[in-house]
């Protein structure tokens, strides 16, 4: 072989066969310049066997194992389903609490806004109450209630007007009559 | 010969058990980051990757074959993403500004009454295998450092037996050059 041949030899030599490391020995023995070359790779050689033997190592292994599961565990959340998550999250007693006090916030103000909005609406007479009139939100049955106690109010006073004029005169029971019979309605 | 061990964790992995995948991650760790510190050369660049090949490895675990050695796939994804950052323009950037740490921190586990001169050569090496191309980095790493066969480096690197051999062959031949030169620098400054 020539001494390129053998070169490529000497660089490849790991990767002949016998027969070609045997020939290339042979030659290296007869040859300065490819033994110089062997002399070379021997120095390469040796600083890979040493490289070998103490291989690198991460500062901290348990470190990078925890930070490798971290992203792992991050990723396979993220695969999960969406409903999932969310029933996972409830449970959460953070999350739990605080839902239970909304609830209980919201279910107060609306009993404070009905029980308010009963109170402004429903008319303040004795009359409505008394004939156990459920008008307090209907507009339309709180003014016929209201019409009808007005005039009822103003046929009371003309009865007594009447009942006072009427005392030094006769025929009053009449008028007691009307005015009894329209305060039993 | 596929991995039996590794196929029952796998198989476990794939059924969703994290702690699965975390006996994998404790049992590939230590090569997986070996290899990414000896192509990219800096220790916290090859924990990133390492974090990187994991997760891919989660990731893409459903399309593991059981016909190919899951180290073989591992060194598959870490010589590839770290060509990749080899590639970018950003390590380019840095590359003359930031080099190899130092052989004291690379190798701590080496005694202090170790000869210098192993120390030396080693540091001198790293930053040697720095001037290589990544391709023919990847080569040499794989195979002068961690013993994987020329067959396996072909399937790990999609490269044909010929381009294997060939990128093997003037990697050495470089990294020969540069100690040679090395020497004859320091040959040259003690005279």
């Amino acid at each position: 072989m020539k001494c390129s041949e053998i070169e490529k030899c000497l660089y490849l030599y790991t990767e002949l066969t016998a027969a070609e490391q045997e020939e290339t020995d042979q030659h290296v023995k007869t040859c300065a310049s490819c033994a110089k070359i062997k002399e070379r790779m021997d120095m390469v050689r040796y600083a890979t066997a040493f490289q070998q033997r103490h291989p690198p190592r991460p500062a901290h292994e348990a470190r990078l194992t925890q930070k490798i599961m971290s992203a792992v565990n991050q990723l396979q959340e993220s695969r999960k389903p969406v409903h999932d998550r969310f029933h996972r999250g409830l449970f959460m007693p953070l999350l739990r609490y605080s839902l239970a006090g909304l609830s209980a916030i919201l279910i107060a103000f609306f009993i404070g806004e009905y029980a308010y909005t009963t109170y402004r609406v429903r008319p303040s007479t004795q009359h409505t109450i008394a004939q156990g009139d459920h008008a307090e939100l209907n507009i339309a049955s709180f003014h016929q209630v209201f019409i009808s106690e007005k005039r009822n109010h103003q046929h009371k006073t003309a009865s007594i007007w009447k009942r006072i004029r009427d005392s030094a005169h006769p025929g009053t029971e009449k008028c007691m009559e009307c005015f009894n019979g329209s305060s039993k309605k | 010969m596929p991995d039996h061990p590794d196929l029952k964790i796998i198989e476990q992995a794939l059924a969703g058990s994290t702690a699965a995948f975390r006996t994998l991650v404790e049992r590939h760790q230590p090569f997986v980051y070996r290899v990414a510190y000896r192509i990219v050369g800096t220790g916290d660049d090859a924990e990133d990757i390492t974090q990187e090949a994991f997760i891919r490895l989660w990731k893409n675990l459903a399309r593991y074959r059981s016909e190919i050695r899951l180290t073989t796939w591992l060194y598959k994804i870490v010589t590839n993403l770290c060509l990749d950052f080899l590639r970018s323009r950003q390590h380019r950037s840095m590359k003359n500004t930031v080099g190899l740490e130092t052989h004291e921190k690379m190798y701590s586990d080496v005694s202090a009454d170790q000869p210098l001169i192993d120390g030396e050569l080693m540091a001198i090496m790293n930053r040697m295998t720095n001037e290589l191309s990544p391709k023919q980095k990847a080569v040499f790493v794989l195979r002068d450092l961690e013993d994987v066969s020329m067959q396996e480096i072909a399937e790990v690197l999609s490269m044909n037996a010929g381009q294997v051999k060939s990128n093997l062959y003037y990697a050495r031949k470089r990294m020969s050059e540069m100690i040679s030169a090395y020497y004859q620098t320091k040959e040259g400054t003690k005279s």
